[in-house]
Parts: structure tokens; C-alpha cells; sequence
């Protein structure tokens, strides 16, 4: 039977977007008998043992699909930790397959594919692993994870992720390679003209809001010496 | 007088190469050009990183709240200050070394929340008026064209997002010559006008 390893590295570790993601994949690869378990980088690098069981873990699967946010225009920290450990660890990774599922706050998912997929890509070369494909979320924010809802609970928004998790699987059990997916969580038409002024507007204001709200003004300038 | 000041980030990783000669052939050159100069080796430091709060963007806006008892809010009040900031980082798969990222990550406040489109792209807005110049250099011990254009292009990504008035990245051999490295990096500062 294959087995499933799937990395949530997020940085906000249960209560994130990639972990509503994560965990309806688990299901999708229950659901084709597919043993599967989810691990958090973010616990996981805590303390050296975890280290090594989170290698263990590598090595014993057939499948590692890696969940993460868009940090910067890369990977988060404790991600690129991971890919050096695992590099470091010189494994036969040549029979395990390896997808980036990355999401990113703003709508675009090219700034995903564009900058982060190609560095997976070139993770997975050098260390081995059987490129998988990738699927670059754009507009993830969405997703609530971080309010601990699950992928299934937010209606049609999650439609376009819930069909490329379950594509992901599919093509994994028939042996089919996937290919490097971009989608987006926002319908296209919010981000034409002329309603992408109005979302980037409310977006904007929106912040603006929550700071007030706070007390506090969103364009403080802290920290500048004269 | 105004003097300008660099800030260096040396993302080596605590068990390999320190890149210590690199290090130190950048802090004598920015002397030569006139600049101050500060260097953090950021695997001797205590960074937490980022754990995604947006506290920076909504709670107190511009200072991270989410995150206490590390240095990482007074490297950032560095940053803001400074003309410069020298990336010296292991070539990591095409991108930045873990300890490099951990504080690329807290300078997210430095950014204000909320978008503006450039080129059919999002980006957060400025919240200062100036941000410093980026100088970005790998190091690797093989040479991986492919490698050097992905390190390249991330840093044109990240100047989209962090405002720097200029960028330059390089990609340089760990074992390069100490000339060599020396007078690419002279080459580097002229080509981005770093002096008075």
C-alpha cells in the first residue's frame, strides 16, 4: 500500500490556509486507501529528534506533497530549513514523489509560479526527488484557515482548490504526471478592469479599518531617526 | 556631511562555510566608498521567525507585537535607517539560506498593508518614503547557471515588493579569488552609485 506524507509549513501551523488544504487532502487520499499522515514543520524543527523523525518519515513514504504559504516571494523560513535538512541527509529519493502545493494572499497565483515553483523544482533535482507537478493558489488568504475552518465549510470559494486536490490524487493513484497548476480562489472578473480598482480599494481600506479599530493609524512610520 | 550607512546580513548556516572572507572584503570596500558599516551573522543571533500574525500590519502597525524576546525589531530599525543592505547568502536551491530568510521574513512591517497594481500584479504599499538599495550575493561551490538566474529573478521580485531605489545580484564561487570577488564587488557599488 503507498503511503502519504503530507508537510504543512506554515508558519501558523494548525490554524492556517495550507492546513485547510492539508487536511482535505488526507481525506481525498484516505478515500483511495492511500495511508496518509500530516506533520508540522513548524513543531517538527522544535527539537532535534523531531528532526529525525521527520527524516524517518520522508523515507518511509512514497508520496510528499508539501503545503506552504508564499512568504516574500519564497518559501518561509522554516520551509527552506526543511529542503536543507533534507538535503543535508544525502537519502535515495530517486522512487518518491514530491508536489509544492503554495498558496499566496494576493490574488495573482503567477507571483507563485513565477518566482517560489522553480525553486521547489530545483529542490527536487538536487535532492532527488520525482517532480510530481505543483499547483500555485493565488488569493489562499481566503481559505480561513487561519479561523481554523476547513476547506469543505466555505462554500464555492474553495471549489477551484478542492477540484485540484482531488486532480492531484487522482493523477498520483493512476501514475499520471501532474503538471505545474495555477489557479485562483477569486473569480478572474474581480481582477479586470474596471472591478480590480474597487477590490483593491476595499482591500486597502479594509486594513485601514482594522488598525483604527485598534487605535492605532495603518501608515505609522516607526523606527525613522531624523 | 551625511554619512550612509550598510547594513550586511550573513545568512550562512551555523555548521558550514561562515563566508567570513566575503564578509569581510564588502566591509572594506563600503568603507572605501565612504559608508558605515554594520554586519549581522545571523546564525549567532537570536531571529525567531515570522509566524504570520500580521500584528505588524493591524495591531501595531509597523512594529512586530506577534513575536518578543529576539533582536529582530532592532535589525529591522537598521534597515529603515540605512542606504544599503548587503544580502551574503549560501545559494539555496536558486534562493535564500534559512537564516537569511528567517529575517527577510520580520521586515514585513516595513511594508503597509492594502494593494496597488503594478503590471497586472499586486503589491503592498510603502510605509516609508525610502528604503534601502539592495546588493544581494551568493555564494556556491558549483557553478549552476540556472541556479544564478533564479537567484537573480527572485531579487527582481523581491525589489518589486520592497521598494530598494536600486538592486544588483550576483552569484559568486565560495573558493572565488579574493581579487576577483573584491573587484566584482568595487564594479557592483560603482555600477550602483554607492558613494557621495
Amino acid at each position: 500500500m503507498s503511503k502519504a506524507l503530507i508537510l504543512n509549513g506554515s508558519p501558523r501551523g494548525k490554524k492556517s490556509s495550507s492546513a485547510s488544504l492539508a487536511e482535505y487532502m488526507k481525506i481525498l487520499f484516505e478515500a483511495e486507501g492511500i495511508e496518509s499522515e500530516i506533520i508540522l514543520i513548524l513543531t517538527q524543527l522544535n527539537k532535534g529528534e523531531r528532526i529525525k523523525e521527520m527524516v524517518q518519515k520522508i523515507k518511509s513514504a512514497d508520496f510528499v506533497v508539501l503545503f506552504a504559504p508564499l512568504y516574500d516571494d519564497c518559501q518561509p523560513s522554516i520551509v527552506i530549513k526543511t529542503m536543507e535538512i533534507i538535503a543535508e541527509e544525502k537519502m535515495n529519493l530517486s522512487n518518491k514523489t514530491f508536489i509544492p502545493i503554495i498558496n499566496c494572499g494576493l490574488p495573482e497565483p503567477e507571483q507563485i509560479s513565477e518566482g517560489v515553483t522553480p525553486i521547489y523544482n530545483q529542490f527536487a533535482i538536487t535532492v532527488g526527488f520525482k517532480w510530481g507537478g505543483s499547483l500555485a493558489i493565488g488569493g489562499g488568504e481566503g481559505i480561513q484557515g487561519r479561523f481554523g475552518k476547513q476547506l469543505d465549510e466555505i462554500g464555492a470559494f474553495a471549489k477551484n482548490a478542492i477540484e485540484a486536490l482531488n486532480d492531484i490524487v487522482q493523477s498520483l493513484v493512476s501514475e499520471i504526471q501532474y503538471p505545474n497548476v495555477e489557479i485562483i480562489l477569486v473569480p478572474k472578473i474581480f481582477y479586470k478592469w474596471p472591478l480590480v480598482n474597487l477590490m483593491t480599494s476595499i482591500n486597502t481600506k479594509s486594513w485601514k479599518k482594522m488598525a483604527e479599530k485598534k487605535g492605532e493609524k495603518v501608515d505609522a512610520q516607526p523606527y525613522l531617526e531624523e | 556631511m551625511t554619512i550612509l550607512k550598510a547594513v550586511i546580513f550573513n545568512g550562512a548556516l551555523a555548521n558550514k562555510n561562515q563566508q567570513t572572507t566575503f564578509q569581510k572584503i564588502l566591509e572594506e570596500e563600503l568603507t572605501n566608498v565612504g559608508m558605515e558599516t554594520e554586519s549581522f551573522i545571523l546564525n549567532q543571533i537570536e531571529i525567531k521567525t515570522c509566524i504570520g500574525c500580521f500584528k505588524c500590519w493591524d495591531t501595531t502597525p509597523g512594529i512586530c507585537s506577534g513575536v518578543k524576546g529576539d533582536r529582530g525589531e532592532e535589525i529591522k530599525k537598521k534597515v529603515i535607517n540605512s542606504d544599503l543592505l548587503v544580502f551574503l547568502t549560501p545559494l539555496t536551491f536558486g534562493g535564500y539560506s534559512s537564516e537569511l530568510k528567517k529575517i527577510l521574513e520580520r521586515l514585513l512591517g516595513t511594508l503597509q498593508p492594502g494593494v496597488f497594481r503594478k503590471k497586472g500584479e499586486s503589491h503592498h504599499l510603502k510605509r516609508y518614503e525610502k528604503y534601502p538599495s539592495i546588493l544581494a550575493i551568493a555564494t556556491t561551490e558549483k557553478r549552476d547557471e540556472k541556479e544564478a538566474k533564479l537567484f537573480k529573478h527572485l531579487i527582481e521580485r523581491h525589489s518589486h515588493n520592497f521598494h530598494p531605489p536600486k538592486h544588483e545580484a550576483e552569484v559568486f564561487l565560495i573558493n572565488e579569488e579574493k581579487n576577483q570577488f573584491r573587484s566584482n564587488i568595487k564594479q557592483l557599488l560603482a555600477k550602483m552609485e554607492m558613494s557621495l
